[in-house]
């Protein structure tokens, strides 16, 4: 498997827990999500990608959706983390802590932890 | 660059995720569009008289349509229409439509096997090549029984007269002419047609519709099961995110 695949893999699963983690602070409009994540090459290259999973995401009632005019410019939709988005993001938390350690401890020391 | 030729650009862009998002429901599918709408607007808004280069470089961004559609649509838990193709048919569905086309009882067992087909296709393309057998059948035998001094021999001419009408026409043309050779069947078919009289007529149209349906029965309900096969992912296409 290739650099390149190999990231869009492991992406995928933690991409939307990065979306919920940024909508825990603050509400986010779509773009600003995308400005935010596209800072790092490792969460995203293809922007266009995060519309399909805040679809998603809104979808299963982890996010909730509202739009509003700007001040400036077109109006925009704002994504707020809803009841079920938090518990969901503090499963991921204790998940991905678990998940972290384990491939660590196994590439650290080629023995699990 | 003149500001058309950017929109033209866009609406473009669009058209191809709109086109490459087939599968995807169409609520969602309006969802995302109206969403990368608004991502192309807001990007844009923050120049006056954008050019040309610069909705290439939002539209590039954003990643090719077909990527993008692609992601999507493992986003939205479904596959990519060659997966969803490759997992359509397996050896037993694709054993299942021809055999029930060229020898039904076992094709269409093969069909009851899998589970790629409703009861409801299954029940169709078992009952219509069975009705349509029974029709042929019972056509078939009652035409013999109306037959008076019918025999074996020239129920199995009219057989063969069915089968070949041009053959028959031709004899029936000419009858002195097959007479005069009378160990081909042909003389048969010319006096069962001479028995029959009028009816002669009314009975092929009647056998070969018959027939047609019987042959072609079975021919519609692989038909049928090959159009009707419900279209699922294989195992192995169900890349899945964590729930």
């Amino acid at each position: 498997m290739d650099t390149a695949a190999l990231m869009t893999q492991m992406r995928k699963g933690a991409l939307e827990y990065c979306v919920l983690a940024l909508l825990e602070q603050r509400e986010h409009y779509g773009f600003e999500l995308v400005q935010t994540l596209s800072q790092s090459d490792a969460l995203l290259t293809t922007e266009g990608t995060i519309y399909p999973l805040l679809s998603r995401l809104h979808r299963e009632g982890m996010v909730e959706t509202e739009w509003r005019e700007s001040p400036s410019g077109p109006p925009r939709k704002y994504y707020r983390l809803t009841p079920d988005g938090q518990t969901a993001l503090a499963a991921f938390r204790v998940q991905w802590a678990a998940f972290r350690d384990a491939v660590n401890a196994i590439l650290a020391t080629g023995e699990a932890a | 660059m003149s500001e058309q030729q950017g929109r033209r650009l866009i609406a473009d862009y669009l058209r191809r995720v709109e086109v490459a998002l087939g599968g995807v429901p169409a609520a969602q599918r309006r969802e995302i569009l109206d969403d990368l709408q608004a991502h192309i607007d807001e990007a844009l808004s923050g120049t006056p008289t954008p050019s040309d280069a610069d909705v290439r470089n939002v539209l590039d961004r954003l990643g090719a349509p077909e990527e993008l559609a692609r992601d999507a649509r493992e986003r939205l838990g479904m596959v990519s229409e060659e997966r969803v193709r490759a997992g359509g048919a397996g050896p037993l569905e694709i054993a299942a439509v021809v055999l029930t086309v060229i020898f039904f009882p076992v094709g269409i067992l093969l069909a009851w096997m899998s589970d790629r087909w409703r009861t409801r296709d299954k029940v169709i393309a078992t009952v219509v090549p069975i009705v349509g057998c029974a029709l042929f059948v019972i056509g078939f035998f009652g035409a013999f029984a109306t037959m008076r001094s019918g025999t074996v021999d020239s129920a199995v001419s009219q057989a063969t007269a069915v089968t070949i009408p041009q053959e028959r026409e031709d004899q029936a043309t000419a009858p002195s002419g097959a007479q005069a050779t009378p160990v081909q069947p042909s003389v048969e078919v010319v006096q069962t047609s001479e028995r029959g009289s009028g009816n002669g007529v009314v009975e092929l149209v009647l056998g070969l519709g018959l027939l047609v349906f019987a042959l072609g029965s079975p021919l519609f309900a692989g038909v049928w099961l090959g159009a009707t096969m419900i279209r699922r992912p294989a195992p192995l296409a169900l890349v899945g995110m964590p729930a």
